[in-house]
């Protein structure tokens, strides 16, 4: 089922770095933040593999003590994304009757926010830590998912097969459960991937713009900012940090892609993708 | 079984619909719906099965053995559905869940109405599919939708329909996305689950050749509104409504074409 190159790539991206975040816990193969100025940007060595920053900090265990921010970010905004659109998706479409269009209003106005904004209003109030970018971009991102999802959710609730459910007298919760969720099952897995991607590369924004996390936490966002502007002398220490990002964030879209075909038989099969039905009563 | 229909309106706000349907049906009797393309024949199916969405305001009676549809609680009228009304769609690829195997939707009306083992419901879903006269019964059972072809599809729709032994079976345009040979197939099962079952069978077409194959009485409608209404023979020889006539004459020069061919 998942056994395309492409998802093993993936699995092995994101597991490398979660194996790395733990490996953190017990085990750096120096001090991050032991900073020897006169050996700043020093060349690879063997006591220090991928050489020395611009404060002469060791690079590999700042890479590595990096990698927990960045597994923290990517599980808890996906975990809060994920929570936030299902609720909103869920009180949208399916809901009470009363509360649907409200709620599509709620989303349309949040999403006016773009999650920096977010992200600066938390700041602000609660200093600039891991679990602002978290609770940012999991409400920022959370807001588009509830969007799509909810949009999801109304095209499948007017198939035929929701009507021919409910014409042989199905419940609206069995409705919910045994048709409806599983129809937007892997829309909502490929959105969870998305927000990882995107929680991985707003935590390297927002830790470049100091709302992120705090200096005494190294994040890949953090090292890219602060080698940044030297790229053009020292491109080595920005490219670490850098190629750490490109592969998780890619590795995510992968996987959402490759869980998206797994779960879906329509799209596995390559024949007709849902359809709903033909007739213009449940026409918008 | 008894099933009287009385003044059915379906209005969308200021636009009517369906306007003044009224017929009667018993147990054993197959009723014949026609209608050119947006007559109100799709309408007036899902409003007899209840599930027009909500923006459609329908007024009227529909008694079904006496209770009228229309004023049951969502709770009542869940319970009637499905066990003592069976509806099949015009299109069985949109009628199934894509995500389920055909087995588990055929039984799905029975599990809604009644607790059932699992060892119950596999042999409820072999004996209806060997009913509704599908071959290769264990692999179809296990197979997702789009791994069947459309007259197995529509035979596995009607076995659904038909699961608790429904008093009423709606179908609405259940041979039009078939080809003819399948669709006579189509037509012979209900023919003999209506008589064999002795269920009411209201059957929506546009086509006049389908229907007198199938109806007993006939009910037309144009633009929503009942023109003409009667035996299908009464109706097939002396057709008194211009639109009743030149459904008839589609049907006969459809005839012709196929044979100068
Ligand atoms: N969602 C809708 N909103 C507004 N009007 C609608 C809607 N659905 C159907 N109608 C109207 O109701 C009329 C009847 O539609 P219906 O689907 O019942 O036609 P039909 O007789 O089943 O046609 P067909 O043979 O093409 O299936 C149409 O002419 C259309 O104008
Ligand atoms: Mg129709």
């Amino acid at each position: 089922m998942m056994r395309s190159p492409r998802s093993i790539f993936a699995l092995s991206v994101l597991a490398l770095v979660a194996l790395t975040a733990l490996l953190s816990l017990v085990w750096l193969p120096g001090d991050p933040f032991y900073a020897d100025p006169y050996r700043a940007w020093e060349n690879p060595s063997p006591s220090h593999p991928l050489g020395l920053d611009g404060s002469g900090r060791d690079i590999l265990s700042q890479l590595i003590l990096g990698s927990r921010v960045t597994v923290i970010v990517a599980v808890g905004a996906t975990a809060v994304a994920g929570v936030f659109g299902a609720i909103f998706a869920l009180l949208g479409s399916v809901g009470r009757r009363w509360m649907r269009e409200p709620v599509a209003v709620l989303i349309d106005v949040l999403i006016a926010f773009p999650t920096l904004l977010i992200a600066m209003m938390f700041a602000s109030v609660f200093g600039g830590s891991v679990w602002v970018v978290v609770m940012a971009v999991g409400i920022g991102f959370g807001v588009n998912i509830g969007r799509v999802m909810r949009a999801e959710v109304m095209q499948v609730a007017r198939t035929g097969y929701v009507l021919s459910a409910r014409a042989i007298g199905a419940s609206r919760l069995s409705v919910l459960t045994r048709h409806i969720l599983p129809n937007v099952s892997a829309v909502f897995i490929l959105q969870l991937a998305l927000a990882m991607g995107i929680a991985i590369l707003a935590e390297a924004g927002l830790s470049y713009l100091g709302f992120g996390a705090p200096p005494s936490m190294p994040s890949w966002g953090r090292m890219l900012a602060e080698a940044q502007p030297f790229l053009s002398v020292h491109p080595l220490t920005v490219m670490w940090p850098g190629l750490a990002i490109t592969l998780t964030v890619l590795a995510s879209y992968l996987l959402g892609d490759a869980l998206r075909e797994a779960l879906d038989p329509n799209l596995r099969m390559r024949s007709n993708p849902r359809k709903t039905t033909t007739t213009g009563v449940f026409a918008r | 079984m008894r099933l009287e229909v009385s003044n059915l309106s379906v209005r969308l706000g200021e636009k009517v619909l369906l306007k003044d349907i009224s017929f009667e049906l018993e147990s054993g009797e197959k009723l014949g719906v026609i209608g050119a393309s947006g007559a109100g024949k799709t309408l007036l199916s899902l409003a007899l099965a209840g599930v027009l969405p909500e923006k459609f305001e329908t007024n009227g009676q529909i008694l079904f053995d006496g209770s009228d549809l229309l004023t049951l609680s969502p709770q009542e009228l869940a319970e009637i559905r499905g066990d003592h009304i069976g509806f099949v769609f015009q299109e069985p690829r949109v009628a199934l869940n894509p995500l389920q195997k055909a087995g588990r939707q055929i039984t799905e009306a029975l599990t809604n109405h009644y607790s059932l083992t699992k060892q119950q419901r596999s042999e409820a879903a072999t004996r209806l599919a060997e009913k509704v006269g599908l071959t290769d019964i264990d692999r179809i059972l296990n197979s997702y939708p789009h791994q069947i072809s459309g007259g197995q599809l529509q035979r596995v729709a009607i076995a659904a329909a038909i699961s608790t032994e429904p008093k009423l079976l709606i179908a609405d345009e259940p041979t039009t996305a078939l080809d003819v040979s399948v669709q006579r197939g189509v037509l012979d099962l209900i023919n003999s689950l209506s008589r064999g079952l002795n269920i009411a069978t209201i059957f929506v077409t546009h086509d006049i050749a389908v229907l007198s194959q199938i109806a007993d009485t006939v009910l037309v409608l144009d633009g929503g509104k009942p023109v003409e209404a009667g035996t299908l023979a009464h109706v097939l020889t002396s057709p008194k409504h211009e639109v009743t006539r030149e459904l008839i004459e589609a049907a006969r020069s459809a005839e012709w074409g196929t044979k100068s061919e």
